[in-house]
C-alpha cells in the first residue's frame, strides 16, 4: 500500500512538473481555500500494537480543509485542519481473544507552500488530538490522547482544472495515550495522496505583500 | 562290690585276641526282624558279634549320627570281655562294630560303658572302668572316635585310687565333654563322685573336683545329663536300700557348686537301681528309675517317673503299675515339645521279656497324657536294656539287646525319624516402599516360622522372586538371611515391574523345605508429574492485561500410562500452606498444560506469587503427591 501510494504519488508530482516545464514560471490562479480528502498508509510502530494488532501500515481516511493566512511573493502561509478515521482489528497476545481499535485523529496545523504554475510544495507541523476506542471481550476501553506531527508534500496541479490538485504528503506523529497505567505512541508514519479543490470561501484576494 | 587292690591275672588270650576278635564281621542273616510299631525302622542288627551283647547305650548328634557302645561278652566272668563301640556313616549306615578286650575281665562289675558325641562334627567319645594295670586300681578308661575311626584312648589321668562307673555328657555352653563316675579319694570304699572335663579340641582330659554334697558317704551309679543351658543335672543312688538323689549346678566344674542332693526316690525297695534322666531346653529334667513294690528285693518291680515343670519337682508317677516286672527304664524328651519317650524291659513270664514304650504327647483332646505300653520288640527271644535318645530333629532313637533264633544276644538299633524336611515359612506378606531417589522401590518380606519346625536347627531363609507373570520356573534365588530374621529387604527394584516372591527354610542339616505359598506385589505406586513449571505472562491486548500463569509438566515414566486419567491443578497463595491448595481444574491426560488466570471469574493478582501442585489421576480413583512449583 505504502509504494502504491508513493509511486503513485510520484507520478502524479512528475506529471505536474512535466507539464509546468519549470517551478520557476509564472504560478497559477491562487485559490486559498483548499478542501480535500486523502487515503493514506498508516503505520503505528509502537510495539505493543504490533503484538496485537500487527505491524503492517493500514488505510486512514482523512478529510481535511486549509486556508491561506498570508501570501509573499508566491509564499504561502496557511492552517489547515484535518480530520482522519482510522481502525484495526487483533487479537488478545496469548489466547487470540478478537479486538477491534479505532481512533479518529484530528491535526491542526501551520503550513508553508510555494506557488508555481503546476506544483505547490508545502511543509508544515501542527497538534492532534486523537480520540480512540478499543473493544474486546477481554475489555473495552476509550479516552483522547495529544501530540504533534510534522509534514511534508506537494499539490500538484491538473492542468486545465486548476482548481484541483492532487496531494502527495508524508506525515510523522508523536501521540501517546495512556490507560490502565499502559502507554501507547499511536502516532506514526503516513504516506498519503489526495485530492484538493481549491476556491475562495472568503472570496477575499488574501493577505498579499 | 570293687576291691581296692585287684590282682590281675593277665591272660596272654586276652591280649593277643583283641584285635581279631573286635574287628569280626559276620554274615547278614544273623539279623533279627522282629516287628516294631508303625513308623520306626526295621531293626538293624549294629554288634554282630560272637559274644553275647549287652548293655547299650547310645549318643545322636544334630547330623543324626548315631554313635552306640554295648558290652560283648565271650564267656562267662573271667572270660575275654569287650567294650563295643559302633557308629553310623554319612548315609546313615552302620560300620562294624570295633571294640576292646577288658583289661580286667576276672570279676562282673567291669566295664559298663557310657557313650558321648559332639554336635556335628563326628566326634565321639565313650569311657567305662577297667583295671589300670600299670597302678594296680580300677580306672576310668576313654576311647575317641572321629567319624568311626579311633583317635585317641587311655585312662584319665592322676588318679592313684579305685574309679569307675562313669557318666559322660556334654555341656553345650562351653562344649566340653564331662565325667563323672565313682571315687574312692580315701582309699576306704567310700565312693565320692568326681568330675572330669575332656576337651575334644585338643583330645585333653583336665581332673576336676570332688562334687559336694553328702560327702564322707558312698554315691553310686551316677548320670549326668546337660540342658541347653548348660545347666548340669546329675543323678546317683545311694544303698542300700537304694535311693535316688539329685543335685545340679551352672558350674560344674566345682565340686561346691552343686545343689544340696534332693532325695527323689525314698526308698526304692531295692539294692540297685540305676535311675536315668534327661533334660528339655528350658531345663527342666525328667527322671526314671525302677523300684520294687512287693518288698525288699522282691520281684514285683514298676518303672517311677518325676519331673520338674519349670524347676519344681512334681508328684511321682508310677508309669508301669501291672503285675509284671518293669524294670530298666530309659527316658528322652523331645527338648522343644517337651514330649516324653519312655522304654524299658517287662518280663512277660519266664526269660520272655520285652521292650516295652510309652509316650507323653499331645492326644486328641489336645492334653498331653501318658500313652497305653507298647511292645516294641514282641519277640521270642528275651528283650532288654533299652536305651532311648532324642536327636535334634526330633527324630528317636533306640537300641536295645535281642535275643536272636540261634540263641545268641545282639545289640539291635531301630530308629523313628523326626522332623527331616523342615516345613516352609508361614504366612508371607509383601510391602513396597519407594526408596530415597522415589525412583527405585523397596520390597520387604516378612514371614513366620513354622510351629512344625520347632527343634529343627536352621542355617537360613532362602528368598526366591521372579516377575510377577512369569512361570514359577522363573523364581531365582536373590538372598537368603539366618534366624531369627523374618524379613528381608529386596533393594533397587524397577518401579513397574511388578514381582512375586516365595521362601524356603534351609535345615542346618542342609533339608530344605518345600517352597512357600508365593506373595505376588499389588501395590501401584502413584507418581506426581515430572518438570512441573510456571512461567508468568500476560494476555495484552492495547490497552487491558491480564496475567496468566502457564503451568507445563511431563508425564511420569513410572507410571503406567494406561491407568492415567489425567491431571489435577491446584492453587495457592505462595506464602500459604498446602493445606491451602484449591483446585483449579482437572486435565485429561493428554493436556500437560495449564493457563490461569484467563477466565474472567479467574484473574490472577498481578503482583501475588503462586503456587501450583499438579497431581496424576489414575482411573481407580488414585491421586499421586502434589508437584509443587512457585510463580515469580
Amino acid at each position: 500500500m505504502k509504494k502504491t501510494i508513493f509511486i503513485f504519488a510520484s507520478a502524479l508530482c512528475l506529471s505536474g512538473v512535466l507539464a509546468s516545464n519549470a517551478f520557476g514560471q509564472e504560478p497559477g490562479k491562487h485559490y486559498p481555500t483548499i478542501i480535500g480528502i486523502t487515503a493514506a498508509s498508516y503505520q503505528i510502530p509502537a510495539e505493543l500494537f504490533a503484538e496485537v494488532y500487527g505491524s503492517k501500515a493500514q488505510l486512514i481516511y482523512g478529510l481535511n480543509l486549509s486556508q491561506t493566512v498570508i501570501r509573499y511573493r508566491g509564499w504561502d502561509l496557511d492552517l489547515s485542519l484535518e480530520g482522519r478515521i482510522y481502525s484495526r482489528s487483533g487479537v488478545s497476545t496469548l489466547d487470540q481473544t478478537p479486538t477491534k481499535f479505532s481512533m479518529t485523529p484530528i491535526s491542526l496545523a501551520g503550513r508553508v507552500l510555494y506557488e508555481t504554475k503546476y506544483v505547490v510544495p508545502f511543509l508544515g507541523a501542527g497538534a492532534d488530538w486523537y480520540g480512540y476506542k478499543e473493544k474486546s471481550e477481554l475489555g473495552s476501553t476509550s479516552g483522547t490522547a495529544s501530540g504533534w506531527h510534522v509534514q511534508f508534500g506537494a499539490y500538484v496541479v491538473i492542468p486545465g482544472v486548476d482548481f484541483l490538485k492532487a496531494k502527495v504528503y508524508y506525515k510523522f506523529t508523536r501521540v501517546k495515550a495512556r490507560q490502565n497505567e499502559i502507554e501507547v505512541d499511536l502516532g506514526g508514519n503516513e504516506y498519503g495522496i489526495g485530492l484538493s479543490f481549491g476556491f475562495n470561501l472568503l472570496n477575499i484576494g488574501g493577505n498579499s505583500f | 562290690m570293687l576291691k581296692r587292690t585287684i590282682v590281675f591275672v593277665i591272660a596272654a588270650a586276652v591280649f593277643l585276641s583283641l584285635s581279631g576278635a573286635t574287628n569280626a564281621s559276620f554274615p547278614q542273616d544273623k539279623l533279627s526282624t522282629p516287628s516294631v510299631p508303625a513308623g520306626w525302622t526295621t531293626p538293624v542288627n549294629i554288634s554282630l558279634q560272637e559274644g553275647q551283647s549287652e548293655a547299650p547305650t547310645l549318643a545322636v548328634d544334630d547330623n543324626g549320627h548315631v554313635y552306640a557302645t554295648w558290652t560283648e561278652w565271650f564267656g562267662s566272668v573271667g572270660a575275654p570281655r569287650a567294650m563295643m563301640f559302633n557308629s553310623t556313616d554319612t548315609a546313615g549306615r552302620w560300620g562294624v562294630g570295633q571294640g576292646k578286650y577288658l583289661n580286667y575281665p576276672d570279676i562282673d562289675d567291669v566295664g559298663f560303658p557310657s557313650i558321648v558325641c559332639t554336635p556335628t562334627d563326628g566326634t565321639a567319645i565313650m569311657a567305662y572302668h577297667d583295671g589300670n594295670l600299670s597302678q594296680g586300681t580300677m580306672g576310668v578308661f576313654s576311647r575317641q572316635f572321629k567319624n568311626g575311626q579311633i583317635t585317641g584312648e587311655g585312662f584319665l589321668p592322676g588318679l592313684a585310687n579305685p574309679a569307675s562307673y562313669v557318666t559322660l555328657a556334654r555341656n553345650p555352653i562351653d562344649g566340653l565333654i564331662y565325667a563323672v563316675f565313682q571315687y574312692d579319694p580315701t582309699d576306704t570304699v567310700t565312693f565320692e563322685l568326681a568330675l572330669f572335663t575332656f576337651n575334644p579340641a585338643t583330645g585333653q582330659w583336665s581332673g576336676g573336683d570332688l562334687i559336694h554334697g553328702m560327702t564322707g558317704s558312698s554315691r553310686y551309679w551316677p548320670s549326668l545329663v546337660f540342658d541347653a543351658k548348660g545347666m548340669a543335672h546329675l543323678l546317683y543312688i545311694t544303698r542300700s536300700p537304694a535311693m535316688v538323689y539329685y543335685t545340679k549346678s551352672t558350674n560344674p566344674g566345682s565340686g561346691g557348686s552343686w545343689t544340696a542332693p534332693i532325695n527323689l526316690s525314698g526308698d526304692t525297695g531295692r539294692d540297685w537301681v540305676a535311675p536315668r534322666m534327661a533334660a528339655d531346653k528350658d531345663g527342666d529334667v525328667y527322671v526314671v528309675w525302677y523300684g520294687n513294690t512287693g518288698g525288699y528285693e522282691s520281684a514285683t518291680e514298676e518303672v517311677y517317673f518325676k519331673k520338674t515343670v519349670n524347676g519344681v519337682w512334681q508328684s511321682t508317677e508310677n508309669l508301669t503299675n501291672n503285675p509284671l516286672r518293669s524294670e530298666g527304664g530309659s527316658i528322652a524328651v523331645n527338648p522343644n515339645t517337651k514330649d516324653i519317650y519312655l522304654a524299658y524291659h517287662e518280663n512277660f513270664g519266664g526269660s520272655n521279656w520285652e521292650v516295652m514304650w510309652k509316650t507323653y504327647e499331645t492326644r486328641a483332646n489336645g492334653v498331653k497324657s501318658w500313652s497305653e505300653a507298647i511292645n516294641l520288640t514282641e519277640s521270642a527271644g528275651h528283650s532288654g536294656e533299652p536305651c532311648i535318645k532324642v536327636d535334634s530333629k526330633g527324630g528317636l532313637h533306640l537300641v536295645y539287646h535281642e535275643t536272636m533264633a540261634d540263641g545268641n544276644m545282639e545289640i539291635l538299633y531301630t530308629t523313628k525319624p523326626g522332623i527331616v524336611k523342615p516345613q516352609p515359612p508361614l504366612t508371607i506378606l509383601l510391602d513396597s516402599r519407594l526408596d530415597a531417589s522415589e525412583t527405585r522401590k523397596i520390597n520387604r518380606i516378612a514371614w513366620a516360622n513354622n510351629p512344625a519346625n520347632a527343634g529343627i536347627p536352621m542355617t537360613s531363609t532362602k528368598v526366591f522372586r521372579k516377575p510377577a507373570g512369569a512361570a514359577d520356573s522363573a523364581f531365582g534365588l536373590i538372598g537368603s538371611v539366618g534366624p531369627p530374621a523374618v524379613q528381608y529387604e529386596d533393594l533397587n527394584l524397577d518401579v513397574q515391574t511388578k514381582y512375586a516372591y516365595r521362601l524356603t527354610f534351609l535345615a542346618q542339616s542342609g533339608d530344605e523345605s518345600d517352597p512357600s505359598s508365593t506373595v505376588v506385589e499389588t501395590k501401584k505406586f502413584d507418581f506426581a508429574p515430572l518438570n512441573a513449571a510456571v512461567q508468568t505472562r500476560f494476555n495484552k491486548i492495547l490497552f487491558t492485561r491480564f496475567k496468566v500463569n502457564t503451568i507445563t509438566f511431563a508425564k511420569n515414566p513410572l507410571n503406567d500410562e494406561a491407568e492415567v486419567s489425567g491431571y489435577n491443578v491446584y492453587r495457592r497463595k505462595a506464602e500459604d500452606g498446602d493445606d491451602q491448595f484449591v483446585l483449579l481444574t482437572t486435565l485429561n491426560a493428554s493436556t500437560l498444560s495449564y493457563r490461569d488466570g484467563m477466565t474472567k471469574n479467574g484473574r490472577l493478582e498481578a503482583k501475588q506469587k503462586y503456587a501450583y501442585g499438579v497431581t496424576t489421576l489414575f482411573l481407580s480413583g488414585r491421586e499421586s503427591g502434589k508437584a509443587v512449583v512457585i510463580s515469580q
